[in-house]
């Protein structure tokens, strides 16, 4: 293995103001291993080529979404954290119901590959069905590559092992030759888009519920502080905002299972 | 807790009663759906059914209604673990009883998950 070469900083600094990605300066070997492949992939000589092309000033926007896509975790599952999706299914879900509400509108931020919104989207149809048809989830990220995974909703064995009760894979799902595909009445209900966290500008307006999971941890504390601001704003009066298990916040009083309801 | 893993591999019946035990479970092991009926006639508790599909002498949902017929273990979770894919196949393990049903390749930590949500229902 080699040492840290100047590259690495370039993609640190890069990802750092691009998305908020904190990355280490010993977590160099990430350099040949993820970018390696999209150096060929691109056709550069080199991998010192490709970040010079792709995280330089005026670079084609391809290049860069492909390395926010590589340098980014993706990792995710269907019911990710059991205790959070208790707490909506147990407490949150049937305060809607009984508060007269005709449909709540969601925000799903860093949503991935999408299971997190497609998870909220069959539990709103199995526990509320009128409510979940009218309702609107709104889910978020910022690599493209995910987004488009997200949208085409298709998940192989592996990824429908993770979390999703075979009740649930029966009802929701259409079986392809090798994956499985959520049903277009439960894709229909959530609208994908590309939106930094980090963004300047405000996020969707007016939500019941806003998720923000397993993505701040690799933000630093100023970073944090500004991403639960703008998530605050999107979340309107009685709402709630949900964190990731292992991430707190000061953001409001604690509901459980990573439920916050803003002060 | 304590969970009976039926599979006619042996290499298998070791590799999920590792997986069990693992996670905090005392596991017995049988070869066939019939040896699987004996040993839960002579068991005072059992918690789990873990089973294969396709095994000799009696498979796994032949295993899955006589099981829902038992005396005593009629309401037994039992998981049905199978090469078998598609959601016809689960429909049809679903139909005879089980509980639910876990389709190769899975992780351990997929395969602790399901057993954790069909023991906690
Ligand atoms: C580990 S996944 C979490 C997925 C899901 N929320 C969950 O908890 O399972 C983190 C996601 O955050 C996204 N991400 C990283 N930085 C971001 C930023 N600045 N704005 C929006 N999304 C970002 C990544 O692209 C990745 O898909």
């Amino acid at each position: 293995m080699r040492d840290a070469s100047p590259a690495w900083g370039v993609v640190r600094a890069f990802m750092r103001s691009r998305c908020g990605v904190m990355l280490a300066e010993d977590q160099h070997y990430l350099l040949d291993a993820r970018l390696g492949p999209l150096a060929r992939e691109f056709r550069f000589p080199s991998v010192e080529a490709f970040v010079a092309a792709a995280c330089g000033p005026s670079s084609e926007e391809r290049l860069r979404r492909a390395v926010v896509d590589a340098m980014t975790t993706h990792e995710t599952t269907f019911f990710r954290d059991r205790p959070f999706w208790k707490v909506l299914e147990e407490v949150i879900i049937p305060s809607f119901k009984t508060s007269g509400k005709r449909a709540i509108r969601v925000w799903s931020a860093a949503c991935s590959t999408g299971q997190e919104p497609y998870s909220l989207a069959m539990l709103l149809e199995e526990l509320w069905p009128a409510g979940a048809a009218a309702s609107e989830i709104i889910a978020t990220d910022v690599s493209e590559i995910a987004l488009d995974k997200a949208r085409e909703g298709s998940f192989t064995q592996l990824e429908v092992n993770r979390g999703l009760s075979t009740g649930k894979l029966v009802r929701f799902f259409e079986q392809n030759t090798l994956s499985y595909r959520v049903k277009e009445s439960i894709r229909k209900r959530i609208t994908f888009k590309a939106d930094n966290l980090l963004s300047p500008t405000p996020g969707p307006k007016d939500c019941d519920l806003v998720m923000c999971r397993n993505v701040l941890i690799y933000f630093d504390e100023n970073d944090r502080q500004q991403v639960q601001r703008r998530l605050r704003s999107s979340v309107i009066t009685g709402g709630q905002l949900g964190f990731g298990a292992t991430e707190m916040s000061s953001q409001g009083v604690p509901m459980g299972g990573g439920w916050y309801r803003p002060r | 807790m304590i969970a009976l893993v039926v599979d006619d591999s042996m290499a298998l019946r070791l590799v999920h009663k590792r997986m069990l035990e693992a996670a905090g479970w005392e596991v017995r092991t049988a070869k066939d759906g019939e040896d699987a009926i004996t040993q839960l006639d002579a068991m005072p508790v059992c918690h789990l059914v873990m089973t294969d599909w396709h095994m000799p002498v009696m498979d796994g949902i032949e295993l899955v209604k006589r099981i829902r017929q038992h005396p005593r273990y009629a309401s037994v979770p039992v998981l049905m673990v199978t090469s078998e894919a598609g959601l016809s196949a689960i429909q049809e393990a679903i139909a005879a009883g089980a509980t639910e049903v876990l389709m190769k390749p899975y992780t351990a930590e997929a395969l602790v998950e399901r057993v954790e949500e069909v023991t906690h229902a």
